[in-house]
């Protein structure tokens, strides 16, 4: 099949544009894709790529919060310490004392005597469980005396493990409970929420009767992260698919300021009713909520660059990591950074310039602050870029870079290309209309750019666009040899963006046309992912990884719920079928706990004045000696203690068990 | 009219007169001390209590219908004229021919009801319920207004600025490395490259329940090319200003960019072309969080900010000036106009009540359940529920009220009452102190009852029956709101059916010894309609307010509550407002609120409610600002 007429059948099986991409709820159930596509919804109960595998049973799934089976234990209590009360809370505690007792009951040791029965009682746990990215709570419950209690029907005798947001209970009053399995004293094992009944079934007297709740996050109806709930009971499903909590109102304090969610508890009243050994577990596959921070944050000064145009900004960092000729590893990173404050911008013109630096490390090293090589100035632009006093009203900013590092079998750098937005208008009254440059060598730091004529791409080609910023590039195979798509963020007004589009680039670096226009898709809308990006999206930074079955595209990029407070997101697309990425990306699906990085996160506030830090961008770059090891750099902007403010660059990594 | 609301009539054996008089008694003998007998443990045991009439209009309401689905057939089944909230006030009136139909009056509502934008648009001032979560029918504040009418700066000249607005009425305090600059351009806010300058003019604003209107009038730099650092702009902060102003909405004059730029969040939400210095710019702010842009009179745009995170917030002419004053960018005039409005979310004062007898903590009572409030001209009460009984206590402060005894005021001895008596709602009718209550009889089965006293000091008789039973595949009633206007009682009223499936209904009579008669085809049913174990719509409270009502009740999710709030002029065409009182992420309603029981005074809302916070419910205050008299009149 020649590659126009590969080309027609591919956008007639594809069946719909990226420019009409349908609503999620309206994808048909192959997903668009006839065969060896992709599980595009992990939890729709629908064979997206007619594999004849479903949501969880389709390996497509497997690292997915939704089907991911690896178990991190996060609790373990078997009752059998002398003193209880370093881990549990032991409620109400506005009650008189009170302590349980702990038979062992076939070998094992179980936790029972709610005494005195004038209420509930409960030992919870004092830290919180993280369950949002998914997790288990697992234990066994007893009766052992069903005298006045029927197996039908609620008795004032019960124990069980509860759920809860709470830090206490009032006298006579439960644990708010989001979720609980109680065992009553006649056998009724009752699955509740807010102390109704939401599932019921029958136990056994004097049999130890297994609880596991499986929790798994999703998204509801309205893109809102939810956790949803599976309880099985004796080894029999008794509920699945029940909306716990939304994410929002988890715990997100102490153990759970990372990863949201809840206090886990043994209650019960009265007598003959147990709770047996108590573990839960967090899912154990990849976290994008989860970085471990490095200790080299880098500043423009730490980085060598001139004052003259980075003193008042650094930011929106591109990263390249490969190795060198002595097996060392190489980075390469290319800031934006201005000689004026962004704040300014409102107010007036700000220009912006890049500069290039690099360093090389040992295997598995962080880098060091003080051994980089240094562009000094600008590698593209102008030096100063900024001025307020019209002395140079005829520079263009250069802003946004990107760096996709073009690797051989040995992770050597073959290629180093670079995509930027840059500065398009004649008339310096008529500014911040921009287009995208792609460049491709970049060279080393000293090695300047001189800027082509013409842009590589921009807004008069694309009409509905009257700027195009943050670009970035996916390779459409390892090789590149077929070219690129190049996201870009479609600036359509005044406000912030909220569509992120892409464009095929030839391997030439020259844009690829489609009935008459640039060959386009629309990736990403900020209002079809979520409250968490209402007030737009921008920055994309994609990360691909072709595999024997397929390729894995992840799309980091910053959304905003709110108009400033940016924070980092994740979408994922995945396809079997690679193919088809020359002329159709997969529809990138927003991870279920977005955002995973905000201005409220730890790793962004701290360090902060007054715990006030904005997020201003994000690069990531596989290692070149690791590469399921990903390298984050989070550009934050701060407030000084004199007034002003200054940035840094925050390493952090993360790994991947499918890079 | 008679007729309609005496379909529902059956045969009671008590009369009101008969009790009034009894009370009359009663309340003589009990003197001034207020020591009086219970009179629950007085009155002879009931007799049977009311129930629907099976062949009149109180049945079942039908199907659920949706809010308007039913309408029309609504407006045919009820006494409609007889059901606004403000009988002087018929929307029909307002609207045109074609719509004195049932039909046209549907459809209008329809169109109206339709989003809070249509609503709060002037043709849909028929409806008083489109007062509410609008921006509209606010209230111009006229006393001591935050911000002078006019600020003229450029008659200023030569003066300070704090000199110049203290000779306008206000106040001023201006921050920046430089002082700002009043000379014939106007203030020229006079910021650096590093540091904002300018002032802050006036008193603190509640943007969240307050609606403003700003005119201002910029002067463009001179001789500024394409990178003159000039600007100047006014904009509302949530903070002092520090070296950055933080305009959280505003509007600010770019000299270089020759622009004019909304600042939403202190980010560029749009941009428009600055015009000269006689361009008149207007900035109309409603606290629904809507942002309308003029130029000259011509709308720009309407655009959203988060009014919520403005409920203190500072007015601020800003800017940067590196020019010389004299050809600087400068703000010339503004003008300011602000409105009180009926923002149901505005609450304000959100506190835990306690409640004291002879100055001490009542041990559990601060916990009580059901809360009722009611205003009988000279004192303020609340009632609630504890353990089954009912106390009612009287308002010392917002938030602080106090028993006079310890004594319940009501407690079960009636055989529909096995079970115990709650939610109580308390209803002054100009003479007497109604005590509407849920009893619960052996089965678990709530009827609704009613006692009664004269006000002070309160000692309630029971009706010999209650006053609504169930019936039909109704099997219980319970959460009483029962509102008193013109000789029409009006109740809401949760109702299980047998199903399980709970919904709220409406009733009204204008005799309660005949009983009540349903609304029928409404929208209410289908609205608060929960056939869920997740989920779940108790505790009614019903007012008229501005003409319009407003019923709140209490929704669980899961595990968490929060008020919601609908409005309708009559009854049946229903506006669903959404959450209007939720958790407040601190203190005793961290993660929710219920049972509310609001109370419509002059100017403003009460409530009273309990809050949740994970461990146990609380009772708790609230008021927000709402106008009373600004629904449009005919008169």
């Amino acid at each position: 099949m020649t590659r126009s007429l590969a080309a027609l059948a591919a956008l007639l099986i594809g069946g719909c544009s990226w420019l009409n991409a349908p609503e999620r709820n309206l994808v048909p159930p192959d997903g668009g894709v006839d065969g060896g596509g992709i599980e595009l919804f992990c939890d729709d109960k629908l064979d997206d790529d007619e594999d004849l595998a479903f949501d969880c049973d389709d390996s497509d799934c497997s690292e997915e919060p939704a089907c991911c089976e690896r178990r991190t234990p996060t609790l373990s209590e078997e009752w059998t310490a002398p003193d209880l009360r370093a881990s549990w809370t032991f409620t109400p505690t506005a009650g008189g004392p009170w302590g349980p007792v702990r038979p062992s009951l076939d070998g094992t040791t179980f936790l029972g005597g709610f005494l005195p029965d004038d209420s509930p009682r409960a030992l919870l746990s004092e830290d919180c469980v993280s369950l949002a990215l998914g997790g288990w709570v697992s234990t066994t419950l007893r009766t052992t005396d069903s005298t006045g209690c029927g197996p039908s029907a609620p008795c004032d005798r019960y124990a069980g493990v509860v759920l809860t947001v709470a830090t206490d209970s009032a006298p006579g009053s439960k644990l708010q409970d989001e979720l609980a399995v109680t065992l009553h004293g006649g056998g009724l094992v009752l699955v509740t929420q807010a102390d109704v009944e939401i599932a019921r079934a029958t136990a056994e007297i004097d049999e130890n009767v297994d609880v596991e709740i499986e929790l798994r996050p999703t998204l509801d109806d309205f893109n809102l992260p939810i956790m949803k709930a599976r309880v099985t009971v004796a080894g029999e499903l008794l509920l699945e698919d029940f909306t716990v909590a939304a994410i929002a109102e988890l715990v997100t304090s102490g153990d759970c300021a990372e990863i949201p969610g809840l206090r886990v508890a043994a209650q019960g009243r009265g007598d003959g009713v147990y709770v047996g050994p108590l573990e839960t577990a967090k899912q154990n596959c990849a976290n994008p909520s989860q970085f471990d921070e490095q200790s080299a944050t880098l500043t423009g000064l730490s980085l060598e660059f001139t004052p003259s145009w980075v003193a008042a900004y650094v930011g929106s960092p591109a990263l390249a990591s490969s190795r060198n000729s002595v097996s060392d590893v190489q980075w390469d990173l290319i800031v934006e950074g201005s000689n004026d404050g962004p704040e300014l911008e409102p107010t007036t013109h700000i220009g912006y310039a890049l500069g290039h630096a690099r360093v090389a490390t040992d295997e598995g090293a962080d880098w060091r602050l003080d051994t980089w090589e240094s562009s000094g100035s600008p590698k593209v632009g102008d030096d100063p870029p900024s001025c307020l006093d019209g002395t140079c009203m005829d520079n263009r900013s250069i802003r946004e870079p990107h760096l996709l590092a073009e690797l051989n079998e040995e992770r050597e750098l073959r290629d180093l290309v670079l995509s930027f937005a840059r500065e398009l208008v004649t008339d310096p009254s008529e500014r911040d209309v921009f287009g995208i440059q792609i460049i491709r060598p970049v060279g080393g730091p000293t090695t300047s750019i001189a800027l082509p004529s013409t842009p590589t791409l921009s807004p008069d080609d694309i009409p509905e666009c009257i700027s195009l910023r943050d670009p970035a590039l996916i390779p459409v195979d390892p090789e590149a040899q077929q070219g690129y798509w190049l996201l870009f963020t479609c600036v359509e007004g005044v406000g912030a963006a909220t569509e992120i589009h892409a464009v095929r680039i030839s391997r030439a670096l020259e844009v690829i046309q489609e009935g008459g226009g640039p060959m386009r898709r629309v990736v990403l809308v900020a209002s079809e992912l979520g409250p968490f990006a209402a007030a737009g999206i921008r920055s994309p930074e994609p990360l691909i990884s072709f595999e024997a079955d397929g390729m894995r595209l992840r799309i980091w990029f910053l959304a905003q719920s709110t108009p400033g407070d940016w924070a980092v997101a994740l979408a994922e697309a995945r396809t079997h079928d690679t193919s088809t990425l020359e002329f159709e990306l997969p529809e990138p699906v927003p991870f279920p706990v977005n955002p995973i990085l905000s201005s409220a996160s730890t790793l962004v506030r701290s360090g902060c004045l007054d715990e006030e830090c904005t997020i201003t961008g994000i690069a990531v770059a596989p290692r070149g000696d690791d590469p399921s090891r990903l390298r984050f750099l989070l550009a934050r902007r701060l407030n000084l203690p004199a007034g002003g403010r200054t940035d840094q660059l925050i390493p952090l990594e993360q790994t991947w068990r499918m890079p | 009219m008679e007729n309609a609301l005496s379909r529902n009539r059956r045969n009671q054996h008590w009369r009101w007169l008969a009790i009034a008089a009894v009370l009359a008694v009663l309340s003589a003998a009990c003197g001034s001390e207020g020591n009086g007998t219970d009179p629950a443990t007085n009155m002879g045991q009931g007799g049977s209590g009311g129930s629907e009439d099976s062949a009149g209009a109180g049945g079942q309401g039908g199907p659920a219908a949706p809010n308007f689905d039913g309408g029309i057939s609504g407006l045919a089944d009820n006494p409609v004229e007889q059901l606004f909230a403000d009988p002087q006030r018929n929307p029909r009136d307002f609207l045109s021919t074609d719509a004195e139909s049932a039909g046209g009056y549907t459809d209008a509502a329809s169109a109206c009801y339709a989003s809070n934008d249509a609503c709060g648009a002037s043709d849909c001032g028929a409806f008083a319920s489109c007062c509410v979560n609008t921006g509209a029918c606010c209230e111009l504040i006229s006393d001591n207004p935050p911000l002078p009418a006019l600020l003229d700066f450029q008659s200023c000249a030569g003066q300070t600025v704090s000199g110049c607005t203290e000779g306008l009425g206000s106040s001023a305090v201006t921050f920046g490395q430089l002082e700002p600059v009043l000379n014939d351009r106007g203030l020229v806010p006079n910021g650096t490259a590093t540091a904002e300058g300018g002032a802050v003019i006036g008193d603190l604003m509640n943007l969240f329940s307050q609606r403003v209107e700003i005119d201002v009038r910029f002067s463009l730099p001179i001789g500024c090319g394409g990178t003159c650092l000039e600007s100047a702009g006014v904009a509302f902060t949530a903070a002092e200003p520090g070296v950055f102003v933080n305009a959280e909405v505003g509007l600010l004059l770019s000299g270089s960019r020759e622009l004019v730029n909304l600042m939403i969040g202190n980010a560029v939400a749009d941009s428009f072309d600055a015009g000269s210095d006689s361009t008149r710019w207007r900035l109309v702010l409603s606290p629904q969080g809507s942002a309308q842009v003029f130029r000259d009179g011509i709308s720009q745009g309407t655009y959203s900010f988060d009014a919520a995170a403005l409920e203190r917030a500072r007015f601020v002419a800003f800017g940067r000036n590196l020019s010389t004053p004299s050809n600087s960018a400068a703000i010339a005039v503004i003008e300011v106009a602000s409105s009180i409005c009926d923002n149901p979310r505005a609450w304000s004062e959100r506190q835990p009540a306690s409640i004291t007898l002879g100055g001490s903590e009542v041990p559990g009572h601060a916990f009580g359940g059901a809360p009722s409030i009611v205003d009988d001209g000279v004192r303020k009460r609340m009632a609630y529920e504890v353990d089954g009984e009912i106390f009612v206590s009287e308002q010392e402060a917002p938030g602080e009220f106090f028993l006079s005894d310890s004594s319940p005021a009501l407690i079960p001895t009636e055989p529909y009452e096995t079970l115990g008596v709650g939610d109580p709602e308390l209803v002054w009718d100009g003479n007497l102190l109604f005590l509407f209550y849920t009893a619960w009889d052996q089965n678990g089965a709530g009827s609704i009852a009613v006692a009664v006293s004269n006000p002070d000091p309160p000692v309630f008789m029971k009706s010999e029956a209650p006053s609504l039973v169930p019936l039909g595949d109704v099997v219980s009633y319970d959460a009483p709101s029962v509102v008193y206007r013109d000789g029409l009682w009006l109740l809401v009223v949760r109702t299980t059916l047998s199903g399980g499936a709970t919904e709220l209904r409406a009733f009204y009579t204008s005799d309660l010894d005949t009983g009540w008669a349903q609304v029928i085809n409404g929208g209410l049913e289908h609205l608060t309609r929960v056939d869920s174990a997740t989920s779940d719509v108790s505790d009614p409270s019903l007012i008229i307010h501005n003409s319009a009502y407003q019923l709140y009740y209490a929704r669980r999710t899961g595990t968490r509550w929060s008020v919601e709030l609908a409005v309708s002029d009559e009854l049946l065409l229903w506006r669903p407002m959404g959450d209007v009182l939720g958790d407040s992420d601190k203190d005793f309603d961290s993660l929710g609120a219920r049972s509310p029981d609001a109370i419509s005074q002059p100017g403003r809302i009460g409530i009273v409610y309990s809050g949740q916070d994970g461990v146990s419910f609380r009772l708790g205050t609230a008021s927000r600002a709402a106008p009373s008299d600004s629904a449009l009149s005919i008169f």
